[in-house]
């Protein structure tokens, strides 16, 4: 779900909050550098990613039955998204179905977990599938 | 007496019939040296002690009943099953050999159109039947393994995949309420091969990259499917989703390292390439086990866990149980 929400405050909150990934060094370089990002052909992508490296907020929705989370606030570092997806780096394992919302200074966004890949201690890449169509504009603010 | 063509007869153990009462299916006999089933008791009459005990002297390990009674069958065996599993006076193997009948029926026919709750209440009960039993009797693992099937269709391995996880893990110390958990997490963790294109799973040529790819979504799927249920334990559901990890972390689907595998997924991952070897494939035939332990052995401490792989490796050479 988008929201519109104070900006200035929504920016404040994500540079306090720490982030707690740590990023490999062979992978600082998938970080860098901004734009539309090649699609492979066995990649299957319904959509166009843009890639754009940038802190956010992630709050763990409603857990699920066997794994009980602690709640609150942790940082996170956006690496792309596209109109109804999104890519990031956190710093422990989330599992397929959960349900995030992910802060950026313009929007928040409700997402669920459909993959997740150890690139390193405390370092996870997560696919995720938002709830809602995502605008470039909204991302990027 | 009448005969009856074979292909509309179902074989059926002797052993698992219960005396005194009368079954609710006509019941025959083959008798030796021929090729004619004929009627041996039609439906709602008697079956004592006496008959089957005539029958047991007589050599008869088998009777046969109409091919289109046999979900009814399989509901007779599933009612009568605890009773079975606790009736000290039949051999142990025989008896696994009914659990392993009744297990494979219904898992055949859970899986075919899978209802996940019901799916998770049936193998929550045969965990529990099939970790009780192996807990407390003494199977040689090569009885056990003569009286399984080796085809690798899904429920199959997913059956031969449970009493190979109890198995190790009693022999790793596990007892009690894990391994009735583990028995189940087992009959689980192949669940998401039923979302996957079913003609990758008997292809008989190597599979393509997308195929591949396909393919390796099958723990995912599964744990999709599962992770809402309240009655599994987070143990049970890694068993789903890390059976194929590896400890060298070039596993998937995550590419976990050593200490972030569930120890519960590290017993499963090592019996169900065990299974996976020795047994038939699409593409090439069972290998004996000392082959398949050495395909094994070769990734000890890469995909294994070299502890559990040498309490296999010593499982499967000596006799198993209390």
């Amino acid at each position: 779900m988008l929201e519109t929400v104070d900006f200035d405050q929504r920016r404040q909150l994500i540079e306090q909050i720490p982030c707690r990934v740590q990023v490999p060094l062979d992978w600082e370089e998938e970080l860098e550098g901004e734009g539309y990002t090649t699609s492979y052909n066995n990649e299957f992508r319904a959509n166009f990613r843009y890639r754009a490296s940038r802190r956010a907020v992630l709050q763990i929705g409603e857990a699920l039955p066997a794994f009980p989370r602690e709640s609150g606030m942790f940082g996170a570092l956006v690496q792309d998204f596209s109109r109804r997806g999104m890519g990031l780096l956190y710093h422990e394992q989330l599992l397929p179905e959960e349900r995030v919302r992910v802060l950026l200074p313009s929007v928040s966004v409700d997402a669920t977990v459909v993959r997740c890949c150890y690139r390193g201690p405390d370092c996870y890449a997560l696919g995720l599938t938002l709830e809602s169509d995502c605008r470039l504009r909204e991302m990027l603010a | 007496m009448s005969t009856t063509a074979e292909s509309k007869l179902f074989a059926i153990s002797l052993a698992t019939l219960q005396p005194t009462e009368a079954v609710d299916w006509d019941l025959y006999i083959l008798p030796r040296d021929t090729d004619q089933h004929i009627l041996y008791r039609a439906s709602k009459y008697p079956f004592h002690a006496k008959d089957l005990q005539r029958l047991l002297e007589s050599g008869v390990t088998k009777l046969y009943i109409p091919r289109e009674e046999r979900a009814s069958y399989q509901e007779y065996l599933r009612e009568n099953l605890d009773a079975w599993l606790e009736n000290s006076a039949i051999p142990p193997i025989e008896r696994m050999e009914t659990l392993n009948q009744v297990m494979r029926g219904v898992l055949n026919d859970s899986f075919r159109k899978p209802d996940t709750d019901k799916v998770v209440n049936r193998t929550i009960q045969f965990g529990r039947q099939a970790a009780a039993f192996l807990e407390s009797e003494t199977i040689r693992f090569d009885d056990l393994v003569r009286v399984l099937q080796h085809d690798y269709t899904t429920f199959t391995h997913s059956a031969n995949v449970c009493y190979y996880a109890v198995l190790l893990a009693k022999s790793l110390g596990y007892e009690g309420d894990d391994l009735t958990q583990i028995a189940t997490g087992a009959l689980l963790h192949d669940m998401g091969k039923l979302d996957v294109d079913q003609h990758l799973l008997t292809k008989e040529h190597r599979l393509s990259e997308a195929e591949t790819r396909q393919m390796q979504k099958h723990p995912t799927l599964g744990f999709r499917r599962l992770c809402r249920q309240d009655d599994l334990s987070a143990g049970q559901l890694m068993m789903v989703y890390q059976h194929h990890e590896r400890l060298d972390g070039g596993g998937y689907p995550v590419g976990l390292p050593d200490d972030e595998i569930h120890p519960w997924a590290k017993i499963c991952s090592v019996v169900d390439v065990f299974d996976a070897l020795t047994s038939d494939r699409s593409y090439r035939v069972a290998l004996d086990y000392d082959t398949a332990m050495e395909s094994i052995e070769r990734d000890a401490n890469l995909a294994f866990d070299a502890e559990m792989l040498a309490c296999w490796k010593q499982l499967i050479s000596t006799n198993v149980g209390s």
